[in-house]
């Protein structure tokens, strides 16, 4: 079953799987950026930097918002977290399986 | 999109229990359900391992309320060093998810590296996690912007 929650998740974790675009992020993260301050840091064309950004605009990360004829890009921090709650809730999971293992064995050898 | 990459998480603990032991914890119902926890409200209730190649695997977890059920397949299990498994579970939308357990043998102690990756058809490559991180990190000052 393909909930609306779980094709909103993939799209944003394709997204998130460049490293180019993920930069992009950690920018906005910081700052709503012009889009030509934006491709400032990275090597690669305007057009390269725009094709990451509707990307991220499919995947409901950023918005671009127009001003004048300059568009500024900003980042939609609640999509962002929805993706970043599936790893820290699998983390913390993890990390508790991981302390019930550990205890286990320390008991055992206390018995024996 | 050419260059995909995984989204994965990784735990890294040292097992106070030779490599063996910490093996046959992962693999026997018996001795599984006397570690596995949730939530430190009751232990596992019903865990079925079929231990091999394409063998199933189910757990259920109960806490007050809810029960939760975590189902997969084992894809690899080299004895004591390797299980590889998919996990499907409310939690991962009931998506497939790929988990490997590599256990390095430290004598008396095991080291215990856990992958939890949430794309295993994605060509995966290592060390992906990292790219990841200093996002995670801008999280907590982006809640000032929300």
């Amino acid at each position: 079953m393909q909930t609306v929650q779980n094709s909103r998740l993939d799209k944003v974790f394709s997204a998130l799987a460049d490293p180019t675009r993920r930069a992009i992020i950690e920018s906005l993260s910081e700052d709503a950026l012009p889009v030509r301050e934006l491709a400032k840091p990275f090597k690669i064309s305007l057009p390269a930097i725009s094709r990451h950004l509707r990307v991220l605009e499919w995947a409901g990360l950023i918005i671009q918002q127009k001003e004048g004829n300059l568009r500024r890009c900003i980042i939609q921090g609640e999509v962002l977290k929805e993706a970043s709650a599936w790893l820290s809730r699998y983390e913390k999971f993890w990390d508790l399986q991981l302390d019930g293992l550990v205890e286990f064995f320390k008991n055992k050898k206390k018995k024996n | 999109m050419a260059e995909q990459e995984n989204i994965k998480l990784e735990l890294r603990r040292i097992i106070p229990a030779r490599r063996e032991a910490v093996f046959k914890a992962w693999t026997d119902p018996s001795l599984m359900k006397q570690w596995w926890q949730q939530l430190d409200v009751k232990y596992a209730e019903n865990i079925k391992l079929d231990l091999r190649k394409g063998g199933k695997y189910e757990i259920h977890m109960r806490t007050k309320t809810e029960l939760y059920i975590m189902q997969g397949e084992y894809l690899e299990i080299v004895e004591p060093e390797k299980l590889v498994f998919s996990w499907r579970a409310e939690s991962t939308y009931h998506k497939e998810t790929k988990v490997t357990v590599l256990l390095k043998d430290l004598g008396t102690e095991t080291e215990l590296l856990l992958t939890h990756e949430a794309f295993p058809d994605t060509k995966s490559r290592d060390g992906h996690f990292q790219g990841w991180r200093p996002v995670l990190e801008n999280l907590e000052r982006l809640d000032f912007l929300l």
